[in-house]
C-alpha cells in the first residue's frame, strides 16, 4: 500500500446498472495504486451494500440516488455510502450459514462478505438518511 | 447489457460454460445466466464445469446463482467444477467456502477433465 490519498464522491441514480458502472470505475482506480485485490474487494464492498439498498431499501423504485465517497490515506480506505430509503440498517442481517448450502442462496451473502472484508463498519440514521462507512 | 454465454460439450460428456468476452456476473446478469442454463439439459452430461477465465468479477447474486447450477447438477451425481479462477475471485470463493462444495483448483478445462478422467 502507499499513502497516496485519493477523495472522490460520486451520486449514482440507484440502478443495478449504475451501481455496477461505479464499481468498475473505483476498483480500477484504486487498483491503480493499492493493487488489484484492494481494488477488487472496494468494488465488492461498493456493489454489495449499494445492491442491498436497491433491493431493500428503494425496493428498486425508479428515481433514486445513492451517494458513495470514498477517501484513502495512510493505508486506509474509508467508504462511505447514503441513501434516503426507510430506515435500514444492513448490519443488523444475519449472516449466512456457511454450512448449509441452501441458506446461501436465501440473502445474507453480500453483508457477511462486507463484514470480512472491512476492518470496520459504522451505521448510523441522521436526517432522514441511512449513512454506512466502511473501513478497510 | 447482455451477457452471452456459451455450451461447449466436450466428448460427449463435459458440458463448458464459459463467456466468450470478458464478463461481470453480477445483479441482474445473474438472473440471465440462471435464466439460461435452465435452458439447457445440464444434468445429461457426466460434468459440468465453469471456466471463469473471462468473469472479472462476481457478486453474491452471481454466486447464488452458481449454487443453484450445483444444487441441480449435484444430486445426480454429476461433478461440478469451476475453474481457472482468478486470484481475487479463488479468494472469495474460499472466504465462503465454496471450495467445500465445488472444486476450484484447476486452473484450466484441460486439467479440469484430466483430472476427472484419472479418478
Amino acid at each position: 500500500m502507499t499513502n497516496q490519498e485519493l477523495s472522490r464522491k460520486f451520486t449514482i441514480e440507484a440502478s443495478l446498472d449504475s451501481i455496477d458502472d461505479l464499481a468498475v470505475k473505483v476498483s480500477n482506480e484504486i487498483s491503480g495504486f493499492m493493487g488489484s485485490e484492494t481494488g477488487f474487494r472496494v468494488g465488492l464492498i461498493i456493489t454489495e451494500l449499494c445492491t442491498n439498498i436497491v433491493k431493500h431499501g428503494y425496493k428498486r423504485e425508479a428515481g433514486k440516488q445513492i451517494d458513495v465517497s470514498i477517501k484513502t490515506g495512510d493505508g486506509n480506505i474509508e467508504i462511505t455510502i447514503e441513501d434516503s430509503s426507510f430506515f435500514f440498517n444492513p448490519l443488523t442481517i444475519e449472516d449466512v450459514d456457511l454450512s448449509n448450502v441452501d441458506s446461501l442462496q436465501h440473502g445474507g451473502m453480500g453483508i457477511y462478505i462486507v463484514r470480512r472484508l472491512a476492518k470496520k463498519l459504522n451505521y448510523q440514521r441522521l436526517n432522514g438518511k441511512n449513512i454506512l462507512t466502511i473501513i478497510l | 447489457m447482455v451477457i452471452t454465454f456459451e455450451l461447449r460439450v466436450i466428448e460427449d460428456k463435459y458440458a463448458v460454460i464459459k463467456t466468450p468476452l470478458k464478463t461481470r456476473i453480477t445483479g441482474d446478469s445473474s438472473a440471465e445466466f440462471k435464466k439460461w442454463y435452465e435452458s439447457k439439459n445440464l444434468t445429461s452430461y457426466d460434468a459440468v464445469i465453469i471456466d471463469a477465465a473471462n468473469i472479472a468479477f462476481i457478486d453474491s447474486m452471481g454466486i447464488a446463482s452458481f449454487i443453484s447450477l450445483y444444487k441441480k447438477v449435484v444430486p445426480d451425481n454429476k461433478e461440478f467444477i469451476v475453474c481457472s479462477l482468478s486470484k481475487e475471485l479463488e479468494a472469495l470463493f474460499k472466504l465462503l467456502r465454496l471450495d467445500r462444495l465445488f472444486n476450484i483448483q484447476y486452473p484450466g478445462v484441460d486439467e479440469a477433465i484430466k483430472k476427472i478422467k484419472a479418478n
